[in-house]
């Protein structure tokens, strides 16, 4: 198996092929495009992946700074003790919990659009499983480095795992902190599992195509774990995509849940309620699908990659954005409604003193809401990716704040009013937050270069079971339905 | 070590004509694989069978289900704290623990037995060629010796193949 | 599912019980002194005391009632209230709290990791959290009470209903062959208080003063809705 010749992944074929007219698609309407050949296609997926430009190092540089000092404010906090936060009595938990619970609701970006989508067969799912899985697995790298950093002693945090040792101690699993740790292991491994599944195939392409000499082809060549795309392994990698999809899709809602109950299982006022568990998960649909379409929109610009991310599949992710914007709605006021109905004396001043002193942050994030309700309901919103992009930022800017009111408000004005103080964060929890979402970003860039961004044996399937029906003076796009292999 | 044919076709339609003539000169199915790129329905070529994936999955799953209940009954019945008045092994606590890690079993399972069913990993030299990434089907036949290879290779010629690649690699 | 009754009413000798009669306190804040000299707490400095990390264990908290001029302070010490259904207790990844068997919520510093969920639960907000790693600054440190441990940067601490006296006492009578007797053990908080507003003993005990105290028409727990089963009984009703 060794690499094809140096001419495929430069411009030389592909010019070729553009002067023929046989580079761009048609049907810029459909969701896949039957005359793109493979051969394009393999060229589009990966040039991302083998033509660095400065750009690159220019961007992933800046972020790897802003990781370094992050990474160095978190040792000061280390070295100095959590002082160094604004936390006090009895604001225990602030920004890193809030921020902790945000990435983990990002994380259900791929397993919504990856699962949900590939189990309903919708078919133009397929260019985005591989940006999407990937967003899955890295916030939830980010996610994970939460809950280290806000402890008070990272040292001993190893007590938190069930590890035989001579002194017969074990930890707690009446915890729901042991069991988010269950959860999120379980599903961070899960994801991981996932995404590498489904990048077998295109490691197998990557590793073919890669030119002569370069450095990828040894990684390439044994992660790809000698796949050649043979009948039986075809089919086997279908069906385990298939329990994967389903599996992993009982596992996310279940590990979101688990996350809030760190929240609902207290006996805090506003935190004691029921509903936490579904409201949680679907924000976090919410914010992953919103993270889906602002990754989408970005690769499609930075990676020209609108013929084969085409507007159909950002309009469709929209379609599903509305959906979850006016499901998150109806969550947010059953909660506060259950709430100001039931009157309880500590809840509503917790909600007086939130509109008073977080009023900002409740227009930007309510606000959103209405915003996104109304604009994605105009066709031409969902059509346009600058509007997607905006729309999605805010999208997600609301979440992080949903989330931060959430666990700040109440723990500043609890039962005990002698208690009663405010709470904003530090320096060092920003930028330790900042740090991790640039700490995000710079995965992802570095997984393009490493990895394929787009499920080309997706694509590839699609445009071999889908064709063009004629009925009467006018033709249809046809999906095949591939049944059982 | 028997030798093996790589034919590559452009198309399945031409691929598939292929059947036809190696089903006359006897060739079992097991000595045939179709390589492609992506994934074609069963029966493209021909009908396999497919691979239990669920007994990997089912085991990897019922080991995680006893995982679960490990850490979140026994070890907890031995380790007896009272803590808050709560009993130590609770429906809701094991629940939670035990639909993680079987979830967890099922997971792990399918991707091994994936692996384990689809022969990877396996980095040894197989028969292959990189333009199947670039969209040719490839038919790959196991013939027994070299005069069987030869008839083979002109059935192959003679359907349409584009490309022959002869005893490289195993199969 | 599988249940062991953890019902400590009647399965042990001594279940430790805290009085406060606020008809009697005056505010004075000796408690909160002796708490801080008994028990190694943290002195924070006046700064970080603005910034709402004192780290004392008790704290009179002082609330007005009524109008001008028709004002009056009602100060309230608030400890640990050594709640028999602890909110704190089961929310501990690590099991660095919990029950023991005399009613007593433990805290066990070494084992706690700092993940302070505890802290959150408490709903008297009465738990601790060790934001730095204060010291003791000489001559501060020649006054360190040998049997309580100094607590590191990280860890968790609350009132322990001076834990280390009541071993003490419980010694000193098995030592003498007897069981403890009501006056044996009390807390520094009540040692010090000038008005004997706290007493402190075995409520299992029927002749104990706290027993008879906890009888009376006067007494109350704080925030029961809660459902905590606090151990810290307030005795109010007077004018």
């Amino acid at each position: 198996m060794g690499s094809h010749s140096e001419k495929h992944i430069l411009t030389t074929k592909f010019q070729t092929l553009q002067n023929e007219g046989k580079a761009h698609g048609i049907n810029a309407g459909s969701d896949v495009d039957l005359h793109m050949s493979d051969e394009i296609l393999n060229e589009k997926s990966l040039r991302p992946m083998f033509r660095t430009t400065k750009a690159w190092f220019v961007y992933t540089l800046a972020l790897s700074s802003l990781v370094a000092w992050a990474v160095a404010c978190w040792g000061y906090q280390i070295w100095n003790g959590m002082g160094v936060t604004n936390l006090k009595h009895p604001v225990f938990w602030g920004m890193y919990i809030a921020t902790f619970v945000f990435w983990v609701g990002v994380s259900h970006s791929g397993t919504m659009v990856s699962s949900i989508l590939r189990l309903v067969s919708a078919n133009w799912r397929r260019p985005i499983l591989r940006g999407a899985e990937a967003m899955t697995t890295f916030s939830l790298l980010v996610a994970g480095m939460f809950p280290l950093i806000h402890v008070g002693r990272l040292w001993r945090v190893y007590y938190m795992f069930p590890l035989p040792n001579q002194r017969e101690l074990w930890p707690n699993l009446r915890s729901p902190l042991a069991w988010d740790m269950t959860a999120i292991t379980v599903y961070l491994t899960a994801s991981s599992l996932f995404l590498f599944v489904g990048l077998l195939p295109d490691i197998a392409v990557a590793r073919d195509l890669c030119p002569k000499g370069n450095w990828r082809s040894l990684y390439l060549k044994i992660l790809a774990l000698g796949w050649r795309g043979t009948h039986r392994q075809w089919m086997i990698y279908e069906k385990a995509s298939i329990y994967l999809a389903i599996f992993v899709l009982m596992i996310a809602p279940s590990v979101h849940t688990i996350v809030s109950w760190d929240f609902a299982m207290s006996i805090t006022p506003v935190w004691h309620t029921t509903i936490f568990g579904p409201y949680f998960v679907v924000g976090a649909i919410y914010s992953g699908v919103a993270g889906v379409i602002t990754l989408m929109i970005l690769l499609r610009w930075v990676f020209k990659l609108d013929d084969v991310i085409k507007l159909v599949h950002l309009t469709n992710l929209s379609k599903m954005l509305l959906l979850m914007s006016i499901i998150w709605t109806y969550f947010y006021f059953t909660d506060y409604l259950v709430t100001w109905y039931g009157n309880n004396p500590v809840e509503m001043n917790v909600w007086e003193w939130q509109t008073e002193r977080f009023s900002l942050q409740l227009i930007v994030m309510l606000g959103c809401s209405v915003a996104t309700i109304g604009l994605l309901s105009w066709d031409w919103v969902r059509k346009s990716p600058g509007m997607l992009l905006f729309i999605t930022i805010w999208v997600n800017t609301a979440m992080y704040l949903e989330r931060y009111l959430i666990v700040v408000p109440v723990l500043t004005h609890r039962d005990n009013p002698y208690t009663w103080t405010d709470y904003w964060p530090s320096f060092i929890e920003t930028s330790i937050a900042v740090g991790a979402a640039a700490y995000f970003l710079m995965l992802y860039a570095i997984f393009i270069k490493l990895m394929p961004i787009v499920t080309i044996a997706d694509v590839k399937e699609g445009k071999i079971i889908t064709g063009d029906i004629a009925i009467g003076n006018t033709n249809i796009r046809a999906y095949g339905d591939p049944g059982e292999h | 070590m028997n030798p093996t044919v790589l034919a590559l076709f452009e198309d399945i339609e031409i691929t598939a004509k292929v059947m036809k003539p190696l089903d006359e000169a006897a060739i079992k199915h097991e000595d045939i694989s179709l390589l492609t790129n992506t994934v074609y329905p069963n029966g493209a070529l021909f009908h396999e069978e497919e691979r239990p994936l669920w007994k990997w999955a089912g085991i990897m799953g019922f080991g995680g289900l006893g995982a679960g209940l490990f850490l979140a009954g026994f070890t907890q019945w031995l380790m007896n704290l009272n803590v808050g008045g709560k009993d130590p092994v609770s429906f809701p606590v094991v629940g939670v623990i035990c639909y993680e890690t079987t979830l967890l079993g099922i997971v792990l399972g399918s991707v091994i037995g994936m692996l384990w069913y689809g022969g990877m990993p396996d980095w040894t030299e197989k028969a292959y060629d990189p333009e199947i990434s670039d969209g040719k089907i490839g038919v790959l036949v196991r013939c027994k010796d070299d005069a069987e290879a030869s008839k083979i290779e002109g059935i192959m010629k003679s359907t349409g193949a584009v490309k022959i690649i002869k005893g490289k690699g195993d199969f | 599912m599988v249940s062991w009754s953890f019902n400590t009413k009647h399965d042990n000798d001594y279940k430790w019980a805290l009085v406060i009669d606020l008809d009697r306190c005056n505010g004075c804040g000796a408690c909160t002194v002796s708490c801080q000299a008994e028990n190694n707490v943290a002195v924070v400095g006046e700064e970080l005391a603005l910034q709402k990390r004192v780290m004392s264990w008790l704290r009179i908290e002082r609330y007005f009632e009524g109008e001008w001029p028709n004002i009056r302070t009602v100060f309230l010490p608030m400890m640990c209230q050594q709640c028999e259904n602890a909110p704190c207790e089961p929310v501990c990844p690590v099991f660095a709290t919990y029950h023991n068997p005399e009613g007593l919520n433990a805290m066990i510093y070494n084992r706690c990791i700092g993940t302070r969920f505890c802290g959150n639960n408490c709903p008297y907000s009465v738990r601790k959290f060790n934001w730095f790693d204060y010291g003791f600054e000489s001559p501060l440190n020649e006054q360190l009470n040998p049997d309580v441990s100094v607590r590191d940067a990280g860890v968790m601490e609350k009132c322990s209903f001076c834990m280390q006296r009541i071993r003490r006492g419980k010694d000193r009578a098995k030592d003498e062959g007897r069981k403890v007797q009501d006056g044996d053990i009390m807390p520094a908080c009540g040692q010090t208080c000038p008005t004997n507003a706290i007493t402190f003993g075995n409520m299992h005990d029927p002749e104990s003063e706290v027993a008879k105290l906890i009888e009376t028409k006067r007494r109350h727990r704080l925030l029961e809705e809660h459902g905590t089963h606090p151990s810290v009984y307030y005795l109010k009703g007077g004018a």
